[in-house]
């Protein structure tokens, strides 16, 4: 009789035995699979949210801004951009582009008697173009109450500054807005609310505020001969392999179009007196790349100690389950069964097992986790002082549900060997003798 | 009962290698139970740490209304005598510093390159130490701490890189006073300040974006002489912080104007920022669960299977004439103590990985491009914290877990006929 025949009629031999191995190997597999989604979700959710509202696959900037941007230096601005947006349509690679004025504003509440504002209440304002901004960053999906999209002269609030403000749809607003030379003038200007907004990241929710960025580029006088100017482009590429090329290519491009741009090297930052624009790639806006690199290590050695975990189970299961058939070993021993057949039928019944109930597993797993989607996590939020939709999205990786499976197959079969290889050796006496 | 206990105890010793298998999976499970958790809940002290020592302070007493409206910092609202209450709280053996906290626009005064708005806090340089960690962060070379009465600032590391500041420059920070009528706002004020030291803590919202000057320069300056925002109460790392301010509120009752007064500890002050700060950390507690399936099911597995092995025995002790209730017993005894002694060498285990994660970490800066930019110096290490009470539950669910399980097979075995039993395989 073959081995595998006989693997494979063993297994089934002991229903009890067999059920609770494949328990042991199939919920191992389950929960790896489902904490793989879980950590793929969390991780895609901070790369989205920093890609989306800071970094692009792509940034282009100028050099002056690049050095001193917590100064917010509204005079190192891009002139004309509209021309540039023209190059970079034109790049084949470029999918989405945003350009973006960052501001900081006050808003004034309630004036007293002598018309001083008891409160000013601080706000990071972000110029865009809504006609493309819609679709970079979904903003129609997160419209809440109504509302529409501003044109000139309104606002977008996010949901967390409505509610400081105590704003609805509608109402209208003392704006100030430092002046783009220095100094500590203001401009003002009064602004309707046109709607209000919830995105899925509750920081960003908190303390911003969107407006139509040909108005922000008036309103802070960065207007040159009529021309419009953005502090930043943010570029989504159609495919974000290999960054580095396509940031070149771009830079190529505007340079050839006489806007002078230099490719950010890290090792070799721009000199002190270059003042056109700079091409960065997202994984050299350091800071953030760095931060998320950290988040990822983390990830992965919880990642690492649930194979511990699971190793462990298995290879624990497995153990056990020979062991307590050594007489059973014994007598397959006397009746003229070699070492290596042994050893050899103990593997293949280890690896009929796993590779059933890992494929039993990641299936329930990846079942699991399409089906519920999202974890809803507003509860954890409950007690803040505005509601924060927050939901981890479960990101259902194909990569590690194969790589789990062949793991567990992998460790469980292997781990059939911890105690063939000295049943194996054996007298069959001994082994028959067996507790 | 003693003859049941020295049977389990026999059975134990007898079948060594069965035991060291289920213990072993016991410990594992329990000790890498262990470890995660202190590896989550360190990520999360973490940040609660550098938010007492340097943010928040453990507790802290100000006016209700600056609470209501703790966003714009109004200073308009203070407390008229801190000192009053800093004497009471004195006597109840609680140490205590106050501060007026204010917004600020600074700007560096030679160049005029544009200015920006940051959290200020008016110390006072002689009792601030009592309570928060500021002074640790300025090494020699990067200046000294306040001296009182002067008119200079000490503001973080990185805050002066970008506003392109040395040690001995000048400042601009313009903000606004309190008015001359209690909780109205007052006008605005140019203090000009010389930059005296160069702050890098732990905490980066501290490097990035916060300066201090002297209390009673501020006082004079901003408040026309008295008063302060808030005194900031400590008490020890361990100690319940509710039951804490419900003695602090206790001390400070008869004073006048008590009753306006809020008294929060760390919790409510930086409530968004820890919560923010734990769910963003990516739902631990799912992670967490998910790990304790894995534990649970590698620990009842190896006992169900343990116990279900031995139905033919069970099958002779009945037909032996042993009471069907005394096996179930000498079973549940017999995984209880497996339970034990696996639980015992887990809980060992866990301790030890998560002392070394308390005191050493695990370091990944060097997988880190680009930690410069990050700036301060804990990024890039993990590092643990106790958490002795998941110790302790971890320990008895250990036991708990194995001895229940062992029911499963072993009232099994005895509703089944004799016969069946010793025929079991």
């Amino acid at each position: 009789m073959r081995l595998t025949e006989i693997a494979f009629r063993n297994i089934w031999r002991n229903k009890r035995r067999t059920l609770l191995t494949m328990t042991a190997i199939a919920v191992a597999a389950l929960v790896i699979v489902f904490m793989f989604s879980l950590l793929e979700g969390l991780k895609y959710d901070q790369r989205n949210t920093v890609i989306k509202f800071t970094t692009g696959h792509i940034r282009i900037r100028n050099a002056d801004y690049e050095r001193n941007e917590l100064l917010n230096p509204l005079q190192y601005n891009i002139k004309d951009y509209k021309q540039v947006l023209k190059v970079l349509n034109s790049v084949e690679q470029v999918d989405m582009l945003s350009p973006r004025i960052q501001f900081g504003a006050r808003f004034g509440v309630d004036k007293d008697t002598y018309g001083v504002y008891k409160k000013e209440f601080d706000a990071r304002g972000l110029g865009v173009d809504f006609t493309t901004e819609d679709q970079f960053q979904d903003l129609n999906i997160y419209l809440k109450k109504g509302g529409s999209l501003p044109e000139h002269n309104e606002i977008l609030l996010t949901i967390g500054l409505a509610h400081d403000l105590k704003a609805e749809v509608g109402d209208t607003f003392d704006l100030f807005i430092a002046q783009t030379m220095g100094g500590l003038g203001f401009n003002s200007r009064n602004v309707r609310v046109s709607g209000i907004v919830e995105f899925p990241v509750a920081t960003v929710n908190k303390n911003l505020f969107l407006m139509p960025l040909d108005d922000v580029s008036s309103l802070l006088r960065m207007d040159v001969q009529e021309k419009k100017s953005a502090i930043e482009i943010l570029i989504i590429l159609k495919n974000p392999d290999d960054i580095k090329s396509k940031a070149e290519k771009i830079t190529a491009a505007l340079n050839q179009a006489n806007i002078p741009s230099i490719l950010y090297d890290p090792a070799q930052p721009p000199a002190k007196d270059y003042e056109g624009l700079v091409v960065t790639s997202w994984t050299d806006a350091s800071a953030w790349y760095a931060w998320l690199q950290m988040a990822d290590i983390s990830y992965n050695l919880i990642a690492f100690l649930f194979f511990i975990l699971g190793t462990s189970v298995i290879i624990n299961t497995i153990m056990m389950i020979i062991y307590e058939r050594m007489k059973e070993i014994g007598t397959i021993a006397a009746m003229g069964m070699t070492g290596r057949q042994i050893m050899l039928l103990f593997f293949l019944e280890a690896f009929f097992m796993s590779v059933i109930a890992s494929f039993l597993g990641v299936i329930v797993g990846a079942g699991l986790a399409t089906a519920l989607g999202k974890l809803d996590m507003t509860q954890a939020f409950e007690g803040l002082d505005f509601d924060i939709a927050t939901v981890i999205v479960l990101r259902l990786n194909i990569r590690s549900v194969v790589f789990t499976f062949i793991y567990s197959v992998v460790v469980a079969s292997l781990a059939s060997f911890i105690p063939t290889i000295k049943a194996a050796r054996i007298e069959p006496v001994e082994a028959l003798r067996s507790t | 009962m003693k003859f049941l206990i020295s049977l389990a105890w026999k059975n134990l010793s007898r079948y060594r290698r069965r035991t060291i298998i289920t213990a072993v999976a016991i410990a594992i499970g329990i000790a890498l139970y262990i470890w995660i958790d202190a590896l989550l809940l360190g990520a999360e002290m973490e940040t609660v740490r550098n938010l007492i020592y340097f943010e928040t302070g453990p507790a802290r007493i100000m006016q209700k209304k600056y609470w209501e409206e703790k966003d714009y910092m109004l200073i308009s609202y203070y407390l008229e005598d801190p000192a009053a209450i800093q004497a009471e709280l004195k006597k109840e053996g609680y140490e205590s510093t106050q501060r007026i906290s204010f917004l600020g626009n600074i700007m560096n005064l030679e160049q005029q390159e544009g200015s920006f708005q940051i959290k200020m806090a008016a110390i006072d340089a002689k009792t601030d130490g009592v309570v928060f960690k500021l002074e640790d962060g300025i090494v020699p070379e990067n200046g000294r701490f306040l001296e009182s009465g002067e008119p200079e600032i000490i503001i973080g590391k990185d805050l002066a890189e970008d506003l392109d500041i040395k040690l001995d420059d000048w400042v601009l920070v313009t903000t606004k006073t309190a008015g001359d009528v209690y909780g109205e706002a007052g006008s605005w004020d140019d203090l000009e300040l010389k930059v005296v030291g160069l702050l890098s803590t732990p905490n980066p919202l501290i490097n990035k974006g916060m300066a201090f000057i002297p209390l009673d320069y501020a006082k004079q300056r901003l408040m026309r002489g008295q008063g302060a925002t808030d005194v900031i109460v400590n008490f020890p790392a361990g100690a319940d912080s509710g039951s804490e301010v419900e003695k602090i509120k206790a001390a400070i009752a008869g004073l006048p104007g008590a009753g306006d007064w809020e008294v929060l500890d760390y919790k409510e002050l930086a409530r968004e920022f820890i919560m923010l700060a734990s769910t963003k950390s990516g739902g631990s507690k799912i992670i967490l669960f998910l790990f304790f399936i894995i534990a649970v099911i590698g620990i009842s597995n190896t006992m169900l299977m343990a116990v279900f092995e031995r139905v033919k025995e069970i099958g002779m002790m009945r037909a032996m004439g042993m009471k069907d209730r005394a096996i179930v017993w000498a079973f549940f005894l017999e995984a209880t103590g497996i339970g034990f002694v696996g639980s015992l060498v887990g809980l060992v285990l866990g301790i030890l990985l998560t002392a070394y994660m308390v005191i050493w970490g695990l370091d990944f800066s060097g997988m880190i491009q680009g930690m410069g930019n990050i700036g301060y110096r804990t990024a890039g290490v993990f590092k643990g914290w106790w958490n002795f009470d998941t110790m302790l539950s971890a320990f008895f669910m250990g036991i708990i877990i194995s001895g229940l399980v062992s029911f499963i097979p072993a009232l099994r075995a005895v509703r089944m006929q004799i016969t069946e039993c010793l025929r079991d395989k």
